[in-house]
């Protein structure tokens, strides 16, 4: 078990590409973090320093107490899982298991028992025999995992482990990653461009873009207080909304065809903040944009019409799509409502949920 | 045949990585092999099964070592050993063919590829010269090239193979083409 300390990372690629900057994190013993972010957000990078595979050009690098910067990766005691599940075809899956603990040179029966512990948290025993063209996707995934586990690292470093699997074997392997970590809790670090994963997997989640650090946090709390528009927009599907407009001075946030009153507190907060007749961005999350009779009376104040132009029926609920000035906008509403394209419709912001960001720094205005 | 380079961080029980290597790839040819540095051939049937990028996953995992490996046609071996020799410490670890070798050095540390340029361009024909401008200017349509040049489309195939045949850069590529061009910059 252990603990990872990142301090002030970077990394600069020749030719001054600088792939991460400023990397601060501390991650705990037993911790499933999860980096996420567009791709060429520097996070597989991240992960491939901390593995050993990257130079470190800035910045420390610790081990629970241990610099690692120039410790070689063999001796850093990490585990990888990498995207592409490879096995050894020529191999069965015992020997692929085992392969690793062979080269290290461990006893016949250590190796054995590894093995066998292994197989059996992943319910490979029954395939031990096998050879990786008679296994499914997501069994020849679990003898990747095996491969990685029977280490007894230190770490486990995964990197997009499930972006080769279908939708539904993704599905079923998250959980069991999940599962596995609970009852091994060995320290992981997790690297995903899927924000979904990243939300039900991550103790904390660690949004990157352009080489920074986003925001780090427990999922709710990134989904409930993003920093940025960016982090905003990220995580969520449909994105959040953003409205770009004017804070007045008579306390409401005005744009195009928009004029909703914003609650008090927040306004107090703008106002505190010298936002007072200046344009600010409004953003709110699809399923806090309510047509439902009761929420539009509580919420008199905060009513947009609005112009269907598409309506996405999903099953359980409807995302509508209007246009606010120029910029697409999206509800996610109750699907009992029968919404037709190019209907007029009154929605009603739950002005409670919404947030403001600085036009410029694109930052969330918030109480220091 | 196609040839792979294989380049390993450190040194290290060597005959383990071979050994490997052996019963992956039946065709495998050994055919040198220092302290970091092997250098084999393969037939690129062989990889079906274990596709290349794969291979590397595997002995990053279990050797926890860096490897860059470099694969490429036969003909291009020296330009590959040049690439690996010159430019071993600004290559990323990964699997990379010889051309995306090439503009990974090209993008990092150019004036390293000036040698392995003189060596390329020694084995290219004016003709061939010429043939590589027709054929860019005329976007990477041969028949248009073929126009231009007063030469029939089957003769400009066959030079643009021929090309590939000196120098195991494949033309008719957008990524072979585009190192051929950038190279000449230099």
């Amino acid at each position: 078990m252990a603990q990872l300390t990142f301090k002030e990372l970077k990394k600069v690629y020749e030719g001054d590409v600088v792939a991460v900057q400023d990397f601060n994190l501390k991650v705990d013993d037993e911790e499933f973090i999860v980096l996420v972010g567009p791709s060429g957000c520097g996070k597989s990078t991240t992960l491939r320093m901390v593995a050993g595979l990257e130079d470190i050009s800035q910045g420390d690098l610790y081990i629970d107490d241990v610099r690692v910067n120039d410790v070689a990766p063999k001796d850093r005691d990490i585990a990888m899982v990498f995207q592409s599940y490879a096995l050894y075809p020529h191999m069965t899956v015992y020997d692929n298991m085992a392969f690793s603990l062979k080269l290290r040179k461990f006893p016949k029966d250590e190796i054995d028992e590894r093995v066998q512990n292994a197989a059996d948290i992943l319910g490979l025993k029954p395939y031990l025999d096998r050879k990786p063209k008679a296994l499914s996707g997501g069994q020849k995934q679990r003898v990747a995992l095996g491969r990685a586990i029977v280490r007894d690292a230190n770490v486990f470093l995964m990197d997009e482990p499930l972006s080769n699997l279908d939708a539904k074997l993704r599905v079923q392997m998250r959980a069991e990653i999940i599962k596995l970590h609970k009852r091994i809790k060995t320290t992981t670090v997790y690297v995903t461009h899927d924000q979904i994963e990243a939300m039900t997997m991550a103790d904390r989640i660690v949004i990157m873009n352009d080489g920074f650090i986003q925001q780090v946090g427990v999922p709710k709390e990134i989904y409930d207080y993003p920093n940025n528009v960016f982090v905003g927009g990220f995580i969520g599907t449909p994105a959040m909304n953003f409205v770009y407009g004017k804070f007045t001075k008579g306390g409401d946030f005005v744009s195009d065809n928009v004029k909703v009153k914003v609650p008090e507190a927040k306004a107090k907060l703008l106002k505190d903040k010298g936002y007072e007749d200046k344009r600010i961005i409004l953003g709110i999350r699809p399923e806090d944009i309510h047509d439902e009779n009761i929420v539009l009376e509580t919420y008199k104040d905060s009513h947009v019409k609005l112009k269907v132009e598409v309506s996405e029926l999903l099953g359980a609920e409807t995302n509508v799509y209007a246009k606010i000035g120029d910029k697409e906008i999206v509800a996610r509403v109750d699907a009992r409502d029968d919404i037709k394209m190019g209907q007029e419709l009154e929605l009603a912001f739950d002005m409670n949920k919404v947030h403001f960001f600085d036009i410029d720094t694109e930052e969330r205005i918030k109480n220091n | 045949m196609q040839k792979l380079h294989v380049h390993l961080a450190q040194s290290d029980p060597h005959s383990m990585v071979r050994e490997l290597l052996v019963g992956l790839y039946p065709s495998i040819q050994f055919l040198i092999s220092e302290d970091t540095y092997t250098f084999f051939s393969i037939d690129i049937n062989d990889t079906v099964e274990l596709p290349l990028e794969e291979l590397h996953d595997l002995l990053v995992t279990d050797f926890e070592m860096r490897f860059t490996l470099i694969h490429h046609p036969d003909q291009a071996s020296e330009i590959a050993a040049g690439i690996l020799k010159e430019g071993i410490l600004v290559l990323q670890n990964g699997t990379l063919s010889l051309e995306e070798a090439l503009f990974e050095l090209f993008r990092t540390k150019a004036q390293l590829l000036k040698p392995i340029k003189k060596r390329l361009f020694e084995k290219l024909s004016q003709n061939d010269l010429v043939t590589l401008k027709a054929f860019g200017n005329a976007n990477m349509k041969a028949s248009n090239a073929a126009k231009r040049l007063f030469i029939h489309r089957n003769t400009m195939q066959y030079r643009l193979d021929h090309i590939l045949e000196v120098t195991g850069i494949d033309v008719k590529t957008f990524k072979g083409l585009f190192m051929i061009h950038a190279l000449q910059t230099l």
